[in-house]
């Protein structure tokens, strides 16, 4: 998996040189997949309108979109028919990604799990379509479906049959067919809405530049390949030379050749697998967050920032004169700390025999990291050039060498709050502050890496307070697509890069 | 954002979604080749003869369910032979479907042959009976390129090769 991780990492690197890290397409894998479905609902709406579902008419309609009307009619199905492959593109990378990432246990199996099942959707979804234009393709892929499904012993006469003779097919089959074809996707939608319940601010919307570019690239691709169709069917023929949709139609040729048993037992293997694998994989070890109601206020900042619903508020309980308190479902907290970095009482600066905020992390409470930090930064005795707070899933920094570097590893850099950034240089901890994390475009935890940007450019509460000297700090990229050295080498002297902060 | 790599990406997307959409071009089948597909779905007699019941049976059955005559459910399966010229094809007994064995026997075989005239022989058995056919038949066909030819048989039209 770390050779896939690296894979993406690199590609995730080119790409954001492409695109920059807003509209990198491999952290909006999820976007595109929506954007994608949209593309096609809308343009399925089209080709339905002018589809006649009559036995003889079925082909010359879709001909007639196809040629006579190709400025509308072809390039709208040419729209809903590579947009539907590009889904199944994005649905794989992204399958392929979280995997790579390891982000399928724990509370992400939810995701993951539910996930699965949209793959058998998207799949039946696409199938029926091409059965729909009723030419060679579609014959040939009814047949070979209904081949396949008769394997199961739930029919009483083989569905297979009814393609053996031209009479055999009805009008009343292609009006079948439409109304799978519309209420599967409808289903779909549900899935994918279903699929984005766990978490905060899912990214089921593609930056306006992005959709812009990838609505460009359909209409070029349209206008150069428009989707045609194959010679109307003919059941008195056997279909040869078929272009077929690998996106969609890759395991059809299997069942030339295999028994639909064994077909069956692949396609069913690999759903189990991919349902089983959240089981199969080693959890990594999570700490959970603490509520401490003494210095909760209810001000709902870890709510908000919160990249897995994990947080949510309720009645007060302890008497005191605040309407809400936080409360943490330990099973969907992922123990980021990011709702630690978000509470304004989680302050290193606080006074008192405890030093206890009001939401942070078993294992890294605010002491503790305070004590940490200091530990870090005095161990030599000399005070530290420079001090990098490393996400736990970035690439570890080499410090042995120069005793004027030292680390401070956290499980996010958003854990790491503007205000322990000013306490260590205010203290004299350090000479320079370098937030070294995950990722640029998108970090492990998902948000982490843009709440802290936001944070840090006082755009976002907790924010950076004004007096902190911004040529002493810097975040970087030193994940998977970033440079792993950059903790290291990154120079002081440029402002952030303020096109890097997220609106 | 870079334009030119931006492009270049989404040159790279277009030529995979157009491509992949539809090649490589799958031959299903060559050309000096056609399909014979056997198929049908059928009872076959039963395995006993329905009998009739006498007057003091018919008595001792419910009000609601008085009948003539009992007939045992099971039926008999189906035996076929098909050849091409001398070549067996196929020549299996179809058994009944259902839990009880009374279902219709369903046969749905495909063949893949060469082009060119055949000598087809169909020799179907659906009776009790443990030797012979019920029914035999002898076409000659000549099969063009990728020709679908469906050897059917229904209780309402026999058998049929078209």
């Amino acid at each position: 998996m770390n050779i896939a991780k690296r894979g993406f990492g690199r590609l995730e690197s080119f790409l954001d040189k492409a695109f920059g890290p807003d509209l990198n397409p491999l952290c909006q894998l999820g976007a595109y997949g929506y954007f994608c479905y949209w593309i096609v609902a809308a343009s399925g709406i089209y080709l339905y309108i002018a589809f006649d579902t009559s036995i003889t008419g079925v082909y010359e309609s879709m001909e007639y979109l196809t040629h006579d009307q190709w400025y509308l009619g072809g390039l709208l199905r040419s729209f809903h028919r590579y947009a539907s492959d590009a889904m199944v593109f994005f649905l794989f990378l992204h399958l392929f990604r979280e995997l790579a990432y390891g982000r399928l246990t724990g509370p992400r199996a939810f995701s993951w799990m539910t996930g699965v099942p949209l793959i058998l959707f998207l799949y039946a979804a696409g199938i029926t379509g091409y059965w729909l234009v009723w030419d060679e393709l579609a014959q040939y892929i009814a047949i070979k479906s209904a081949e396949w499904l008769d394997w199961l012993p739930i029919f009483s006469e083989p569905i297979a049959r009814n393609f053996v003779s031209p009479d055999r097919v009805d009008d009343r089959f292609f009006s079948l067919m439409i109304f799978i074809h519309i209420f599967v996707p409808l289903f779909l939608l549900l899935l994918m809405w279903i699929h984005v319940q766990r978490i905060t601010k899912p990214k089921v919307n593609l930056p306006r530049m992005a959709a812009f570019g990838f609505l460009g690239m359909l209409t070029a691709l349209s206008l150069i390949s428009p989707a045609t169709s194959h010679a109307a069917a003919d059941l008195s023929k056997v279909p040869a030379d078929l272009h077929l949709d690998w996106y969609y139609l890759a395991l059809y040729p299997l069942l030339d050749y295999l028994p639909a048993g064994v077909v069956w037992f692949m396609a069913a293997g690999f759903t189990i697998a991919l349902l089983g694998l959240p089981a199969l994989w080693t959890k990594p070890e999570r700490q959970i967050a603490t509520v401490h109601l003494d210095n909760c206020n209810g001000c709902e900042w870890c709510l908000k920032d919160c990249p897995y619903s994990a947080i949510s508020m309720v009645p007060r309980t302890d008497g005191k004169p605040y309407r809400q308190q936080a409360a943490v479902n330990p099973n969907l907290c992922v123990g980021c700390g990011i709702c630690a970095g978000s509470c304004p009482t989680g302050s290193p600066y606080r006074r008192g025999e405890r030093l206890v905020p009001g939401i942070e992390l078993e294992g890294y409470t605010l002491l503790e990291l305070r004590d940490r930090l200091t530990s870090v930064c005095t161990g030599s005795g000399d005070t530290p050039k420079r001090l990098v707070v490393r996400c736990s899933h970035a690439s570890k920094t080499n410090t042995e060498d120069d005793p004027a570097i030292v680390e401070l590893e956290v499980p996010c850099v958003a854990m790491f709050s503007p205000a322990f950034l000013d306490y260590t240089l205010a203290q004299g901890l350090a000479d320079e502050v370098v937030l070294a994390a995950c990722g640029d475009g998108e970090c492990f935890n998902r948000t982490g890496l843009q709440w802290t940007r936001e944070r840090f450019a006082r755009q976002r509460d907790p924010r950076l307070r004004g007096r902190v000297n911004d040529e002493k700090w810097r975040i970087v990229n030193a994940g998977s697509s970033g440079d792993p050295g950059i903790a290291l080498t990154t120079e002081m002297s440029k402002q952030p890069d303020e096109e890097a902060v997220t609106e | 954002m870079n334009p030119i790599r931006a492009t270049l990406v989404y040159v790279v997307l277009a030529g995979l979604f157009g491509v992949l959409s539809q090649f490589p071009i799958y031959p299903r089948m060559p050309e000096d080749q056609a399909m014979i597909r056997l198929t049908f779905t059928l009872y076959g007699d039963r395995m006993e003869a329905c009998r009739q019941l006498t007057q003091e049976e018919i008595a001792k059955l419910p009000q609601n369910m008085k009948r003539k005559e009992i007939c045992e459910r099971a039926r008999a399966p189906l035996y076929v032979q098909l050849f091409d010229g001398d070549q067996v094809l196929f020549d299996k007994e179809v058994p009944p479907s259902g839990f009880r064995d009374d279902g219709p026997s369903v046969l749905y075989e495909s063949f893949p042959v060469p082009i060119g005239t055949h000598k087809l022989t169909v020799n179907f058995r659906h009776s009790r009976r443990a030797e012979g056919f019920d029914l035999s038949e002898t076409v000659h066909v000549d099969l063009t390129s990728r020709q679908h030819l469906v050897i059917d048989f229904t209780d309402q039209y026999g058998l049929s090769i078209r």
